[in-house]
């Protein structure tokens, strides 16, 4: 909030100003108007009644220009706001080694910038405009009795101080329930997409998909309860309306009766200001909490040197996945050397992905990774990564070309979800990883999704650098490697050259052994 | 993009938003007659007026937050309904887009639901609260009816003319939530790459660039939605305006208007333009959110799902019979013409390139794709299904290997026997560990053997198998030639086979190639 307020200060600050005129200038219309009908009724002369009226036309166009105004500025502060925490945000994923592949953080993600969104536009600020303008309200009250001195304070701190802040616990309440009945409907669905096939065959698809739609009835009557709490403040801001016409009714019934027409169309007119704040500032907290979070996760800014020597050691590394029961590296050692070729194998599951993962940590290399990442842009973009590797549009089609992706053109846009077969999705970052030009070479799987002819392209690439460490189930080309590692259950069992192992007989020579087994 | 919203619906909240009107004109009534005892009458205060004022307001609000709530309600049921629909339309294929269906079920459809919890009941109430104050207004002050009627069209005009401009954005907007558009997102999701490649500095100036054009395509969308309530704040004021110069003239100059009507008038007048701007807001919030519904209906167009096809024969020659089948997704036939009968308790593998059709034959036999053509019999439709993947979430390993069946003792033998208690003894709990989320990193040679745990406790009469195209571990291959032996001893096993191993232990060989199912010869 400091620094928002740093930023983008002159904006905000014109636009409370503006909101609180425009507010205090709509009162005054229909003050004005009441004021006008008293009036009327006691002959004065026309020209005072069309001064009213023409001040009143005057007040209108001013308070809805000022509001037109009030808004551009308030959205506008906002959204560069929100676009300098998405840099800042982005900047701190860079520097943490979490997983940002899942679907479900990507929703929760976007949710919490649209909170952001909402804290700004729809809590704070016509909380600050609604509660200047009570504050005007009230002294404006002192012009008339020390009764409606009370009675305004007392409005204003029923609702935008006690009802919001009652409200605020239930709301915490219901909001906490529904993040946790979401969530469960949503592993649920997951599970349910991702093993339909073990379901169906089992017969128990219908039972799991009727317990996601008792988890949606659930999360229908937490949506109720919400409702519910709404109609509540709904209901009680208008007792509170009603309460305080009658009690200007009664209160000014001898005094100031000339008065009361505009008293209780002010009256009206302050409600349409302070009403629709109440259900917004119950989740001022709540929101703010969240709010803070993201800010906190954008705080660790650091960029880790690394370094590229001759030689890349990893000496008794154990690894523990935060959430894991075990460790999925124990006890590995591993050294490579520049211009040397390293395969790692071992069935799946065994800790060749973990062991990659490390070893990419400790040096710049070209990595090919276990899960590709393309973004919204067009394949140029894609491919030079937004032009951080200078190269002609002439070399990328050639490049395109050569791995049959010539129906793909630079200036093409590729949307990350579902646009891109397993394959493609290679052979790009292939071809990313061609332009990057690294001297150092790391890939997960290189050869997988592949048709024959393309695997043996990859394969030559591949073959054809100085130094290079590749996780496969591929073991077409496995004699060509220097090194290889034989990976299981987190530890390398065994390590060798290819004619050393093979006459061994141990766990490499049985892995070669099936695997032109296969048919 | 259609919205079938239930007429009945529609009917009974025009009713309700008329009952609450009139309790709203009735307060508005009696407000006006008290105040004009004061003003011109006796000045004196009717406690028996002021009873009713109280009553005919608190009415009003208790409706109106009736209203709120059971409109709500009757739009939160058909979300669920929606919800319930969508998942329906679950099948084998949808894990290939996952993301677009979860997407549709947790983020198109919470941004959809504002549009039948909100943007209906208030469009009702609203049309209804324009009619009643018009209709009113006739009769208390008829010239201040006829100015609000002359002013009133600007307004939807205006919406309907911004409201199309707004509809393609918004769309657009709808859209690229589900290509994860906002490059932000993308970027959050890919930030591996951006790591490894060090183009962070590049990165991060396109990210900028892309946010810039974010708040100005933003900015314009608003504008929009702002000019047009800067034009309803003129009509408005125009109309008010309008109003109260004509009441003034009347009083001042013809001296033909009483003070009730006056007041009445300058009450009803701002809550009939309240109601035409609250119906503008709604206007642009109606048009973001039927894009959302567009994501959902693009799942609900998917056809229903398709009845058992299979039959249990009678005879007990065979288990599996497949007669005249053809096998194929929509257009596309992958094999036909299929006659294939397996005997009981025997192996029968099936091999062929990759594409040709080998797993859209066992989908066939399970159930999962009615074949094109053909008949399938089985002896039962107990299967068993051994492949390497397996999700779990939200049950133990017990539960899942005993299906209610098996004790502990049972399942934890049969752990020991295919060599996993290792494995298990690592988990807290053991078999009784809760897995979430499957968050236990099992291998896929372990899912193998879990798998054949499974249909050794449950002892199904057909077992169908997928040979996992990489290569598994040493033990768990062993265990697999093994054991499928003694899965014979009770069951039909029809395999995908990419290896000659388990070719060799099986009792019969198909070989599936240019859409033609014929015996191989091993």
């Amino acid at each position: 909030m400091m620094e928002y307020l740093r930023n983008e200060k002159k904006h905000v600050v014109y636009s409370i100003l503006l909101g609180v005129v425009g507010s205090l200038i709509g009162i005054s219309i229909f003050g004005l108007s009441g004021y006008m009908i008293s009036l009327s009724f006691f002959e004065p002369p026309i020209f005072v009644i069309l001064l009213i009226i023409s001040m009143i036309k005057l007040f209108g166009m001013t308070k809805g220009g000022l509001k037109y105004l009030e808004r551009l500025l308030s959205h506008n502060a906002t959204f560069k706001l929100i676009s300098r925490m998405r840099t800042r945000y982005f900047e701190s994923t860079l520097s943490d080694d979490r997983d940002r592949h899942n679907v479900r953080f990507i929703q929760t993600l976007s949710r919490h910038f649209e909170d952001i969104e909402n804290y700004y536009i729809t809590i704070i600020y016509p909380y600050v405009v609604a509660a200047l303008l009570s504050i005007v309200i009230i002294l404006l009250s002192a012009i008339l009795n020390t009764e409606m001195i009370v009675i305004s304070l007392l409005v204003v701190l029923l609702m935008l101080v006690i009802l919001p802040f009652v409200f605020s616990r239930w709301d915490d309440k219901i909001d906490a329930e529904y993040d946790r009945l979401d969530t469960n409907a949503f592993l649920k669905t997951y599970q349910f997409i991702h093993g339909f096939t073990d379901l169906f065959i089992d017969g128990k698809n219908t039972i799991v998909q009727s317990d996601i739609d008792d988890q949606l009835k659930s999360i229908t009557r937490n949506k109720n309860r919400k409702s519910f709490k709404d109609s509540m403040i709904d209901f009680l801001s208008g007792m509170i309306q009603l309460g305080i016409i009658t009690a200007v009714i009664i209160l000014m019934q001898d005094d100031h009766i000339f008065l009361i027409p505009m008293l209780i169309l002010l009256v009206i007119s302050f409600f349409e200001v302070l009403t629709p704040v109440v259900e917004p500032a119950s989740q001022y907290f709540n929101t703010k909490q969240k709010v803070e979070q993201i800010e906190n996760e954008t705080s660790n800014i650091e960029s880790e040197p690394k370094v590229s020597g001759a030689e890349l050691t990893l000496s008794n590394v154990s690894y523990k996945y935060p959430a894991g029961a075990y460790d999925a590296l124990s006890d590995v050692s591993l050294t490579v050397n520049s211009g040397e070729k390293h395969a790692i194998i071992g069935s799946s599951g065994s800790g060749k992905t973990t062991l990659l993962n490390r070893l990419i940590e400790k040096r710049d290399m070209g990595v090919m990774p276990q899960h590709l990442d393309f973004y919204n842009a067009t394949i140029r973009d894609n491919l030079t990564m937004f032009g951080h590797f200078k190269i002609s549009d002439e070399a990328i089609k050639s490049l395109l070309a050569e791995f049959g992706l010539d129906h793909f053109n630079p200036d093409d846009f590729v949307y990350y979800t579902g646009q891109l077969s397993g394959g493609e999705q290679k052979r790009l970052h292939f071809i990313r990883m061609i332009i990057e030009d690294e001297d150092w070479w790391i890939l997960d799987e290189p050869s997988a999704k592949l048709n024959k002819e393309l695997q043996e392209k990859v394969w030559h690439s591949i073959l054809n650098r100085q130094t290079v460490i590749v996780s496969t189930h591929d073991l077409s080309y496995i004699h060509e490697f220097d090194r290889i590692h034989f990976i299981e259950n987190g530890r390398i069992i065994e390590s060798g050259i290819y004619e050393d192992l093979m006459a061994r007989r141990g766990a490499v020579h049985e892995a070669v052994k099936r695997f032109r087994d296969y048919l | 993009m259609k919205i079938e919203f239930p007429r009945k619906w529609l009917t009974i909240y025009a009713l309700i938003s008329l009952m609450m009107i009139i309790l709203y004109v009735f307060f508005g009534h009696y407000l006006s007659v008290i105040l004009s005892e004061f003003i011109v009458g006796d000045q004196t205060l009717s406690y028996n007026l002021l009873t009713w004022m109280l009553i005919f307001f608190t009415a009003f609000i208790s409706l109106r937050a009736i209203y709120q709530y059971s409109t709500a309600h009757v739009a939160h049921k058909r979300m669920e309904q929606y919800g319930n629909r969508l998942l329906s339309k679950v099948n084998d294929t949808t894990n290939k887009k996952s993301e677009s269906f979860l997407n549709a079920l947790y983020v198109h459809l919470e941004k959809y639901r504002p549009f039948e919890q909100v943007f209906i009941p208030t469009i009702v109430n609203t049309m209804v609260k324009l009619a009643v104050i018009i209709i009113v207004l006739f009769f208390v002050h008829r010239n201040a009816a006829i100015i609000l009627m002359l002013t009133a069209p600007f307004v939807p005009l205006y919406y309907v003319l911004v409201g199309l401009q707004t509809r393609d954005e918004s769309y657009k907007q709808a859209s690229q939530f589900d290509d994860m558009g906002t490059l932000f997102l993308n970027l959050v999701r890919g930030k591996d790459t951006v790591r490894y490649t060090g183009s962070r500095d590049a990165v991060k100036g396109r990210l900028e660039e892309n946010n810039e054009d974010f708040v100005t395509q933003t900015m314009k969308i608003l504008k929009y939605a702002f000019q047009s309530s800067l034009m309803l704040e003129f009509i408005t004021i125009l109309g008010i305006g309008l109003v109260a110069l004509e009441i003034g003239l009347q009083i001042i100059i013809f001296e033909n208007i009483t003070f009730y009507a006056a007041f009445f008038t300058l009450l009803l007048a701002p809550e009939f333009y309240n109601a035409l701007k609250v119906l503008g807001v709604e206007f642009h919030n109606g048009q973001l959110a039927r894009g959302h519904l567009d994501k959902v209906n693009e799942w609900l167009k998917a056809p229903a799902k398709h009845e058992e096809y299979r039959t249990i024969s009678d005879s007990d020659e065979y288990a599996v019979e497949l007669e005249n089948v053809d096998i194929g997704y929509g257009e596309t036939r992958l094999a036909e013409n299929i006659n294939i009968k397996f005997s009981p308790r025997t192996i029968n593998a099936i091999t062929g390139p990759s594409g040709e059709g080998k797993t859209t034959l066992l989908k066939t036999i399970v159930g999962l794709l009615p074949p094109k053509r053909g008949e399938v019999k089985l002896s039962t439709l107990d299967i068993g299904y051994i492949s390497d993947e397996l999700y779990f979430n939200d049950s133990t390993l017990f539960e899942y290997l005993s299906d209610g069946g098996a004790g502990e003792e049972a399942v934890l033998n049969i752990l020991e026997q295919l060599k996993l208690m290792g494995s298990v003894n690592k988990l807290t709990e053991g078999i009784h560990t809760p897995i979430i989320n499957n968050n236990v990193p099992f291998s896929g040679g372990e899912i193998v053997r879990l798998k054949i745990a499974r249909v050794l406790l449950k002892q199904p009469g057909i077992i169908v198998m997928d040979e996992p195209t990489e290569f598994l571990d040493a033990e768990t291959e062993n265990i697999v030639l093994d054991h499928l032996k003694a899965l014979k001893e009770f069951s039909t096993i029809i395999a995908v086979v990419h290896r000659r191993r388990l070719l060799n232990i099986s009792d019969t060989h198909y070989h599936l190639e240019h859409k033609k199912l014929q015996r191989g010869d091993r």
